[in-house]
């Protein structure tokens, strides 16, 4: 089979934006798993408030990165709320048991969007329309514009965990939680700040990623694998291994869908348990200590 | 008091259970219409595989849909395609989960808990890309596959007509309560058990965890398969929808709903569950926000679910009874 | 002053109680010596003190308060802890290991940094060395000094230290455990330390705890213990240190 060059051009700047897209979603989940033990799918719901929210305000202002903005804010402070109230009680005890409240938390979400904008999917309008030429190949901008943020966001949570105290706190009570809790730090207040962090980078993931889809209230649950699988290939609780395999996931989609469309699905999920079958924590996942 | 006391512990002791339990579905099998009865029973049996797997081994499977589409589909493939008979079709079907579940078992079992919920969600997210848009040609992609019209009635109770088919799925759903009853007393089920509880120490006395986890991971998803076949031949059609992964968390509520680990807990599930959606989906229209949070509250506040949190509180409220009637004879 | 009143822990899934029901009393300036064979739940005592793990029953009070009413974090910064397996985060040099609780309690920075330098030169390692190593660049008695100033770092009142001396030879030990008596004195701290070694509970502590399953069998002077001890093995305890004596001197009485 003969592909074309510019074909696999756009398809490989395809895949690095929704890799990007993906690596924000999965950073989120991966460093509260790391630090809280807990699996965290109401990221996905930040996500869909994000977007929404980015929908909205670009409706009401015009402004779309005004919008995006807000969407991050909002899924940081609908990541507030939730640890306050319900995540707070369940830290102590099995992931599963997170991953079950998270879930309905997801949903009940997903019903309250529903309520507040309706089921009928919302267009975001693409802030620029610009294209830019790589070896005859037309490529969006607003695709690395994508990228871009994602590298951003990358370099800063790098800068964060690695020089900062309240980053090498966060990274220590990764290591052993009990040992930074014996110091008498505040975990609880780690625990907040990673988990609004969280929150906000999938909101801001929702933001950006809006005007490539539609906006519909079930965004969050077509998402769901795809960052699962980001997670589980890169391991639970390593940001490298998130990164890498975001972008390993997003060219696999893309790549995979100029190959065989229907396959392009399914791929990551070969390679996800392809990946378990031969090491059962991920490509980087960290030596759990049990708690 | 204490004769009170005997007497409820012997009407909740097993076999009255089951027995009261059969006699209660067929009242309501009498009295309720024959559609929701028929969905609640098969529901029911979905759901113990579920319960088994969450309850007896510790382990959460966000990917039900996958095992439950194998059996509906391995069904829906002989109807379709081979012979005509209901029942053969069932029997396909569940050779067709076990089957399933012994290939993919080895790989799954080995897996620490989080990450075990984790792909078994990625697995029924495959198998519905596979039966919606891989294997369209076998399949029918979105279209699914019909054969109400194909099947031949059977002897005895006829499974092509859904009344008679209620008592059928009564009584597969009964056998396969007897059977989890059953396993619950053998050296197995405390193995089960105890591998939930402490994984080294069983490893200590000598028995091997892996192997009791892959025999209750078949049995688990050879029902789930079960359940897939006969929800098959009761709409005499499948599609991807039936094991579409935004379904995935439906089993796992349905066990938290009726308390996990409990024999009467799937049925008690299925049921509230069933009729909750019937009624709320009228009512308000908003399915996920209801489902959603009850989901939550569950988990902060009743997680032994309706049968583990409701007899207590009704034996604390008749002790309460018992008191006030006390003191007003006084 | 630490006082344990009825003190009791029974972990989940557990058939009887990992510990007590416990009384103790520390006053303020003591150091105890908290000894017991393995699994007698002195770090889950330790533990309890400054609420890693909450009692099942009876309650812990410092300076005549129950802490069970007080922050926890609050708690855990007037108490110096120095765990089982020494704990220094690996990715983090040791000044930052011991400035992380100040910096983030927001002292002012030339604070934290003249802080770090003290601790350093109380612990007897040389600042400008040892400031900017990681952990696994040091040896295991420089890691278990790290440890004890990354302790003091708050400055606490009461010193919790489980078995800080463990993993060390000898010599070292012999020269660690002098030098926190020696802290300890010019701090004014109450401290617990467990070990497994009598010998040194003998010449360091000023009493003695004896735990056995989770219960203290006996308190004392080293003296007291000695001349009357409560049990058979309390006495198999405290003639640990002379039958080894005995035993070394015959060993070399007779080579060969
Ligand atoms: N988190 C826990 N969960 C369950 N049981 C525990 C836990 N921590 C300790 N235990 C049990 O409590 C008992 C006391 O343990 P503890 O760690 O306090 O002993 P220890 O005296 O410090 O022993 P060592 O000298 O070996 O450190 C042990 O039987 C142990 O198995
Ligand atoms: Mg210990």
């Amino acid at each position: 089979m003969s592909l074309d060059p510019r074909l696999v051009m756009s398809s490989v700047i395809f895949g690095l934006s929704i890799g990007g897209i993906y690596f924000l979603l999965a950073i989120g989940l991966s460093l509260c798993f790391g630090l809280m033990r807990i699996i965290s799918l109401d990221q996905l719901l930040y996500y869909s408030i994000g977007a929404f929210v980015t929908y909205s305000v670009g409706v009401a202002t015009g402004q779309f990165w005004l919008g995006v903005a807000a969407g991050a804010a909002a899924g940081g402070l609908a990541s507030l709320a939730v640890e306050r109230l319900i995540f707070r009680r369940i830290y102590a005890r099995d992931p599963t048991f997170s991953m079950i409240t998270s879930f309905g938390l997801l949903f009940g979400g997903i019903g309250i969007i529903k309520f507040v904008w309706g089921v009928v999917p919302r267009p975001v309008e693409v802030p620029t329309l610009a294209q830019f030429d790589v070896l005859g190949t037309q490529i969006p901008v607003y695709r690395l514009i994508i990228v871009g943020i994602a590298v951003v966001v990358y370099a800063l949570i790098w800068a964060f965990l690695h020089r900062t105290i309240v980053g090498k706190a966060i990274r220590a009570a990764i290591e052993n939680v009990e040992h930074v809790e014996g110091l008498g730090i505040n975990v609880g207040r780690l625990f907040t700040l990673t988990f609004v962090i969280a929150g906000a980078l999938s909101g801001l993931a929702g933001g950006v990623y809006a005007p490539l889809i539609l906006v519909d209230p079930m965004m969050g649950l077509e998402m769901l694998a795809f960052v699962f699988m980001v997670v589980i290939i890169g391991g639970l609780g390593s940001i490298k291994g998130t990164a890498i395999s975001a972008l390993i996931i997003g060219q696999v989609v893309s790549l995979g869908s100029l190959i065989y469309a229907p396959a392009a699905q399914m791929a990551p999920f070969v390679i996800m348990l392809a990946i378990l079958l031969i090491r059962p924590t991920g490509l980087f996942g960290v030596a759990l200590t049990r708690r | 008091m204490t004769a009170a006391k005997s007497l409820a512990s012997r009407a909740l002791s097993w076999w009255w259970g089951i027995a009261a339990t059969l006699l209660a579905t067929s009242l309501c099998a009498v009295l309720l219409p024959t559609p929701f009865m028929n969905e609640v029973m098969i529901f029911a049996i979905y759901v113990s595989g579920c319960n088994f797997l969450i309850g007896r081994l510790g382990f959460i499977s966000f990917g039900q849909p996958a095992y439950l589409a194998i059996g509906a589909y391995c069904t829906a493939f002989y109807l379709f395609y081979v012979g005509t008979n209901p029942l053969v079709g069932l029997g396909v079907g569940v050779l067709g989960g076990l089957l399933g579940a012994i290939i993919i078992g080895p790989f799954f079992v080995r897996l620490r808990s989080d990450y075990f919920a984790m792909v078994n969600l990625a697995l029924a997210v495959v198998l519905f890309y596979v039966t919606q848009k891989l294997l369209v040609s076998i399949t029918g992609g979105d279209n699914g596959l019909w054969f109400l019209t194909q099947m031949q009635s059977t002897p005895l109770l006829d499974l092509t007509a859904p009344a008679q088919f209620l008592w059928f799925a009564i009584i597969v759903a009964t056998a396969v309560t007897v059977m989890f009853k059953y396993l619950d007393g053998t050296i197995f089920g405390a193995c089960c058990l105890a591998s939930r509880l402490n994984e080294d120490k069983l490893q200590f006395i000598g028995y091997d965890n892996f192997k009791i986890r892959l025999v209750a991971f078949i049995i688990a998803n050879t029902v789930t398969a079960l359940a897939g076949a006969m929800y098959a031949i009761y709409f005499g059609f499948v599609s991807p929808e039936m094991g579409s992964p935004s379904r995935a968390a439906e089993p796992v509520i349905v066990t938290l709903l009726g308390g996990v680990g409990t024999l009467a807990g799937p049925l008690i599930g299925a049921f509230a569950y069933t009729g909750m959606k019937d009624v709320i989906s009228n009512l308000i229209g908003n399915w996920e926000l209801f489902i959603g949070f009850l989901l939550v509250f569950i988990m902060l506040v009743a997680d032994q679910g309706i049968w583990g949190t409701l007899p207590p509180a009704a034996r604390a409220l008749l002790v309460h009874l018992r008191r006030a009637a006390g003191r007003a004879r006084n | 002053m630490i006082e344990l009143r009825q003190l009791r822990k029974r972990f989940d899934h557990a058939d009887h109680d990992a510990v007590g029901p416990l009384d103790l009393r520390v006053p303020p300036g003591e150091l105890l010596a908290l000894v017991g064979t393995s699994g007698s739940g002195k770090s889950t005592t330790l533990h309890m003190i400054n609420r890693l793990v909450e009692p099942s029953a009876g309650s812990v009070l410092i300076d005549g308060i129950d802490i069970s009413g007080q922050d926890p974090v609050a708690l855990r910064r007037g108490i110096g802890f120095v765990f089982q397996a020494i704990g220094l985060f690996a990715h983090m040099s040791v000044a930052d290991n011991i400035a992380i609780t100040p910096r983030l309690l927001r002292w002012p920075r030339d604070e934290v940094a003249a802080r770090v330098d003290g601790l350093l030169e109380l612990v007897h390692l040389d600042p400008a060395i040892y400031r900017a190593r990681m952990p696994h660049q040091l040896s295991g008695g420089q890691r278990q000094r790290a440890a004890f100033a990354r302790a003091l770092a708050a400055r606490p009142r009461i010193m919790l230290m489980d078995e800080p001396f463990g993993a060390l030879d000898p010599l070292t030990r012999d020269e660690l455990s002098a030098e926190f008596r020696t802290i300890h004195e010019k701090l004014g701290l109450t401290s617990i330390i467990v070990t497994h070694d009598m010998t040194e509970a003998f010449l360091l502590a000023d009493r003695i705890a004896v735990m056995r399953a989770g219960r203290l069998v006996q308190i004392g002077t080293a003296r007291a213990l000695l001349a009357d001890p409560a049990d058979e093995f309390v006495r198999q305890m405290v003639r640990m240190p002379r039958l080894r004596a005995a035993r070394l001197a015959r060993a070399m009485g007779e080579p060969g």
